[in-house]
């Protein structure tokens, strides 16, 4: 745990005990300070690598099995290999943000900062993804918000029809009648990093990292022409720092309106470096049918990656997919059901062997919401599809009292078929949550869940069984900026 | 003569009813000894609706105790002012020869046989000329005074005013605002302030409302009946909440008023958004639920924020499932996010890793996430970073990619995957990169491994070079687009 780490772990508790000791809080603060702690324990089996000399049995095939029925690969070389469990391997990740807004130094002036601390707990086998990383500033800025526009400064994130990207840099917004202009420049951060490019982050798990930071750059438009329709039309470059190429240049378009009790929304993204649209999206669904909804939905999907990787040069291919839901919700009725399907037709690769080039899903859910305080909700999905497939059904039970208290219990049975891996196995698992709100600003969860993993038809193959709970802690100080002032109280 | 008469039959018969309901003055039994009304009632003294009672020595003239049993009996001293706004005195001047004291009071044709006026006698020669008591378009301020200056009824007879067959129409609800407005004399006939404020939550504002005098028996009867808010129609649409209430609260935020306190508003609009329109409201108790709504879970129900108001149930805020669904709604601000959601509501989603309950994925998400994965159904790369995050974990499992290009691995060793990994590849590229770094790959497909070209035939070389030159390179040992020498 280094210093910084213990820092913020230290002004975490420090501001959760005044919250707790604290029997008023005074209304002319202008500054609030959130905290999420979420701790986690993670079981995991990892596989590993076995081998034995090919001439155990010079006279089998490339693939055979060991006489517990493990398939394994003989090659050309003298060892056949196969994978089998290792032990149980733990970790315990914590992860603590801290989310700080501060106002009132000018009239539309705030401060804005969300920080999140990294460590783990427990070390056994196992390192939690990122848990090394001990200390991010996801974002940091100043915020002038005026009714005609806003403007920003430091480190921040910008989300639409691209994704998600973090920069340290500057946007502005300008309102215009039923416009709105936006421009972001600044420095690139990584998405899923909040790190530069040549950060070292990447460098340490990729052999070809970028040696350049990236610019961002990036103008969006939307036009509001009615109450029921908006449009949005946004261009985004990610420069190399020597400015001798790009990372990413793209462009999206997103609309939605609602006419006739239908809502309708479109969503399209466009690669220039590939002339491949990433994303394109329409989706059709009634809005004001008080029993049952019907959703259809058409999606073409292409995968993008940033040109700092080769990935983009070997022509990954995309499908076409149709989905649809319809949801009966009655009125006053107790019960609800929604079913879903898609099916989705790779488009073709010009490469390989034939695999499946298409996959389906399909599932319903069905729940129940009592009068009193019990809900209950059941649900079955099937997806079949290249690369994984699963079958799986579970059961949800919960309990409120009043908003404060909540309690569930979750059991679940999942069947993983055809996944290229794993193999076939069937996963049963039940697991307990419970919320609750101490105090207005402090709350509790947490949950923990066993889960077994068996094969099918007894066949040997890696053990997933496991164990996981997780503790999850929000507090907050401090006033809402959104919330009334509360009037002075009147001694009497 | 007649016309004294009149005035004195008037004045009498309430002095005679009352009496009757009150003490019970058995009326019929002296009408053999009294021929006119004025015998006991002689007198009109017009404060209100009162009258003259005989005086007791009057009564002892006969019962003294000897010629008839003695009786004691006072008037009251002063009469509880009702709601009746009756002036007998203005009645005679306008009854002329043509009425007397029978012509409201008699109950039967034969004499002294007397009770209580009926409204339908008053509404009977009244201008208006309603049909009946109790009709829509009465003028209740011709008879009756307003219930806050009825000072003299009780509690109890307040309660048993006769309710209005109008009153229990289905759109009365949504009538009476306007019907009020145009008459709260007549309202205030039966009802105080508090009588609206049972309801309305912004009786405190509302000038219609305040028209109205306070009235503390109103008061305590209003507080023990439940506050009556039913859902108006418009509110039963599906996406009311997310899709159409902002409209309707701009066009008659007043109306809104009526049910919902800042306090509704704010458990959501966190931001700028529809705060003039808020403001407007009644301030309510500040919002517990407003602090938490920046991290509320990325569920598609809102829970129970507006119980402390009219709406006791759950309200669902967005469509079924959209968590998954919102991306082009968000982008082009079809719904103002904003206007509910602080920005770092996004992120505990879009910057991933919190658990607990406000997890986007469900538990054991591990063990199911791999159809996701490969159908981006959710899209990974959004939140982590499939390099540092998914990677890392398919390493330290056991899944990531080893040297060895036909090992049984991860993949399905029932076939020659090395001749399937290339379909494979380009229909989930990103599958192929949560477990392989490029190195793995340039080993066959580059210059300096064995020049298997990975390209498609759609492959445009030119446009991807002239964006990043530079990539080219990674495998090509020499710039492919350069001109031949």
């Amino acid at each position: 745990m280094n210093r910084r780490f213990a820092l913020l772990v230290a002004v975490g508790a420090l501001a959760t005990l005044g919250t707790l000791v604290t029997p008023a809080r005074s209304q002319a603060q202008n500054v609030r300070i959130t905290g999420v702690t979420s701790m986690q324990y993670v079981q995991m089996r990892p596989v590993e690598r076995d081998s034995l000399f090919s001439s155990y049995d010079p006279n089998a095939d490339e693939y055979r099995r060991l006489p517990d029925g493990t398939l394994i690969h003989c090659g050309s070389t003298d060892y056949c290999y196969w994978y089998k469990s290792l032990g149980i391997a733990t970790a315990a990740p914590l992860i603590q943000d801290l989310s700080f807004t501060s106002w009132g130094m000018a009239q539309g002036l705030s401060i804005h900062a969300d920080v999140r601390a990294r460590t783990q707990l427990i070390t056994d086998g196992f390192t939690y993804p990122r848990s090394n990383d001990n200390f991010d500033v996801l974002d940091a800025y100043a915020e002038w918000q005026r009714p005609w526009g806003r403007a920003r400064l430091g480190r921040q994130w910008v989300n639409g029809g691209l994704g998600t990207y973090d920069f340290d840099g500057a946007s502005a917004l300008v309102r215009r009648d039923r416009w709105s202009y936006e421009g972001w420049a600044g420095r690139a951060l990584v998405g899923g990093i909040n790190d530069t490019h040549t950060s070292g982050v990447l460098a340490a798990v990729e052999n070809y990292p970028p040696d350049q930071d990236g610019w961002i750059l990036g103008t969006r438009v939307r036009f509001r022409p009615n109450l029921s329709t908006s449009l949005a039309a946004m261009y985004q470059r990610v420069v190399v720092n020597d400015r001798s190429g790009v990372y990413s240049e793209r462009a999206a378009f997103d609309a939605s309106t609602r006419y006739a009790g239908l809502s309708l929304d479109g969503a399209f993204a466009y690669d220039f470096a590939t002339g491949a649209w990433n994303e394109a999206r329409f989706r059709v669904s009634t809005t004001r049918t008080r029993t049952i909804s019907v959703s259809t939905e058409i999606k073409h999907y292409v995968p993008f990656f940033e040109l700092w990787t080769i990935w983009g040069a070997f022509s990954p291919v995309g499908y076409n997919e149709a989905r649809s839901t319809v949801d009966w919700h009655p009125s006053g009725s107790h019960w609800a059901l929604s079913t879903h399907g898609a099916y989705r037709k790779y488009e073709e690769t010009n490469a390989g062997l034939t695999l499946s080039t298409n996959g389906w899903r399909a599932g319903a859910d069905l729940s129940w919401t009592g009068s009193g305080s019990f809900s209950a909700l059941g649900t079955y999905d099937i997806a079949i599809g290249n690369g994984a497939s699963r079958s799986d059904a579970s059961t949800s039970f919960r309990w409120n009292r009043g908003e404060d208290f909540s309690a569930g219990v979750d059991l679940s049975a999942l069947q993983t078929i055809y996944e290229f891996r794993v193999g076939t196995g069937q996963v049963f698992g039940v697991a307990v949550n419970a919320s609750k709100r101490l105090f207005s600003d402090l709350s509790i969860s947490g949950d923990i869940g066993l889960y077994r993993h068996v094969q099918l038809l007894g066949e040997p193959g890696p053990d997933w069984n496991q164990k996981r709970a997780s503790l999850r802690f929000e507090w907050s100080v401090g006033r809402d900026p959104g919330a009334p002032i509360a009037p002075k109280a009147v001694k009497p | 003569m007649k016309r004294l008469f009149a005035i004195v039959l008037l004045a009498v018969a309430p002095i005679v009813l009352g009496a009757q309901q009150r003490d019970g003055f058995p009326h019929d039994k002296h009408a053999k000894l009294f021929p006119v009304c004025t015998s006991c009632h002689g007198s009109t003294t017009d404060n209100g609706a009162l009258r003259s009672l005989p005086a007791p020595s009057q009564c002892v003239t006969c019962h003294d105790g000897s010629k008839r049993r003695r009786v004691t009996w006072a008037p009251p001293e002063s009469r509880p002012v009702g709601l009746l706004a009756f002036s007998h005195s203005a009645h005679d001047a306008k009854a002329g020869t043509e009425a007397n004291c029978q012509s409201c009071h008699a109950t039967a044709t034969t004499w002294m046989a007397i009770g209580k006026a009926a409204p339908a006698t008053c509404v009977g020669c009244h201008a208006h000329k309603v049909p009946e008591h109790l009709s829509p378009d009465a003028k209740c301020t011709t008879c009756h005074r307003p219930l806050a200056r009825a000072v003299g009824m009780t509690d109890a007879q307040i309660k048993a005013l006769p309710k209005p067959a109008t009153h229990e129409s289905s759109d009365f609800l949504e009538a009476h605002g306007a019907q009020a407005k145009a008459s709260i004399a007549t309202c205030a006939t039966c009802h105080a302030q508090q009588s609206c404020a049972r309801c309305h939550l912004d009786a405190s504002r509302n000038a219609t409302i305040a028209a109205l005098s306070p009235d503390v028996r109103v008061a305590r009867l209003a507080a023990a009946l439940a506050p009556n808010r039913p859902q108006p129609a418009d509110h039963k649409v599906a996406d009311f909440v997310a899709g159409v209430h902002g409209r309707t609260a701009t066009a008659s935020t007043a109306r809104c008023a009526v049910c919902h306190t800042q306090t509704t508003c704010l458990t959501c609009h966190t931001g700028t958004i529809g705060r003039t329109a808020i403001a407007s409201l009644t301030p309510g108790a500040p919002a517990p639920t407003a602090t938490r709504v920046a991290s509320r879970p990325a569920t598609d129900w809102t829970p129970a924020p507006h119980s402390a108001n009219a709406v006791s149930k759950p309200i669902k805020v967005h469509a079924d499932n959209w968590s998954k669904v919102h991306g082009p709604s968000a982008a082009s601000e079809a719904t103002t996010c904003s206007g509910c959601h602080a920005q770092r509501f996004c992120k505990d989603c879009h910057a991933a890793e919190r658990v607990g309950a406000k997890r986007y994925h469900p538990a054991n998400f591990v063990s199911r996430h791999a159809p996701e994965a490969y159908s981006a159904e959710t899209e990974c790369a959004t939140c982590h970073s499939v390099q540092a995050f998914c990677r890392d974990c398919h390493r330290q499992a056991g899944f990531a990619a080893t040297s060895q290009r036909r090992g049984t691995g991860f993949h399905n060793g029932a076939a020659p995957w090395l001749l399937q990994h290339g379909r494979a590849a380009r229909q989930d590229l990103t599958g192929c990169t949560s477990c392989h770094q490029q190195s793995y790959c340039t080993q066959c497909h580059s210059n300096s491994g064995w020049s298997i070209n990975p390209h498609g035939p759609d492959f445009d070389a030119a446009r991807m070079a002239a964006r990043n030159r530079t990539m080219c390179l990674r495998c090509h040992l020499r710039d492919p687009l350069a001109p031949k020498p």
